[in-house]
């Protein structure tokens, strides 16, 4: 299956937060082109790396409950049951979701440029 | 923001749920396309087999006891081949299954995915919307 490539609606702020890190990297005089690339990407291995760290921090009870409220989501747009269903699930969910993210940040900013930034 | 201890966390976090069925689902389908391949490679070897012998059987200058002995090994190699198109049959739709549930698995990791991207989003923004209250602060203490 192919996650690198989901046609799906990307957050613009989590976008543009994964552009000014490949600006901050490469220099304000990178090719849009690959400032584009480079944030896509940047943004999918983003989102893998929260689902990889916060997946097994749900029960299974937890797990069962989430998917039926994704499947009985009539507007598929209306993502606030969802969020709010998992933040009351995890403990500090935005700190965590924080803390990833800036984690994520320096791994990119320390790697070398041929290295994928990857947990 | 502290991350000390927060690296080895991350990189102990045990592998989700999600991800292992997702690794096992890609390990099966792959190891069923090796099985139907080869099902099916073997399928052509008996075919061929049965259409040598069966043109053998119809040969006029066969003897008689030789015919029958063919015809033994004809029936048998037709049993062998409904059983191995019985085969085909089921890898094919363990194949199909296998693909409908990485399919599923696909669907509801792009699901936590844009969900979880949408909160760190919510997330994104508040930090900088408080990153410009501290910088418009110090300004304005700058030129008081």
């Amino acid at each position: 299956m192919n996650d690198v490539n989901s046609s799906n609606v990307k957050d613009q702020n989590v976008l543009s937060f994964m552009k000014s890190l490949v600006q901050e990297k490469y220099g304000d005089d990178s090719e849009l082109e690959f400032l584009d690339q480079e944030a896509d990407r940047l943004y999918e291995l983003f989102g893998n790396n929260l689902v990889q760290y916060f997946e097994p921090m749900l029960t299974v009870e937890q797990r069962t409950q989430f998917a039926e409220l994704d499947k009985g989501r009539t507007n598929r747009e209306d993502q606030e049951p969802l969020l709010a269903f998992l933040l009351q699930s995890i403990p500090d969910l935005e700190t965590q979701i924080l803390q990833v993210l800036v984690n994520f940040k320096n791994q990119y900013l320390t790697a070398q440029p041929n290295q994928n930034t990857s947990n | 923001m502290s991350i000390s201890g927060f690296n080895a966390r991350l990189i102990n976090a045990e592998i989700s749920n999600l991800m292992r069925t997702q690794i096992e689902q890609e390990n099966s389908l792959m190891h069923i396309e090796t099985n139907l391949e080869f099902q099916k490679r073997n399928k052509g070897n008996i075919l061929t087999n049965y259409n040598i012998l069966l043109a053998q059987s119809k040969e006029p200058n066969v003897p008689e006891n030789i015919k029958k002995s063919i015809n033994a090994k004809v029936s048998k190699i037709r049993l062998s081949l409904v059983e191995i198109n019985n085969q085909i049959f089921s890898l094919e739709k363990d194949l199909t299954d296998a693909k409908k549930t990485m399919q599923e698995i696909s669907n509801v990791k792009t699901s936590r995915k844009n969900l979880l991207s949408c909160l760190a989003g919510k997330i994104v923004a508040k930090e900088r919307s408080q990153n410009s209250l501290q910088v418009n602060k110090e300004m304005g203490r700058t030129k008081g």
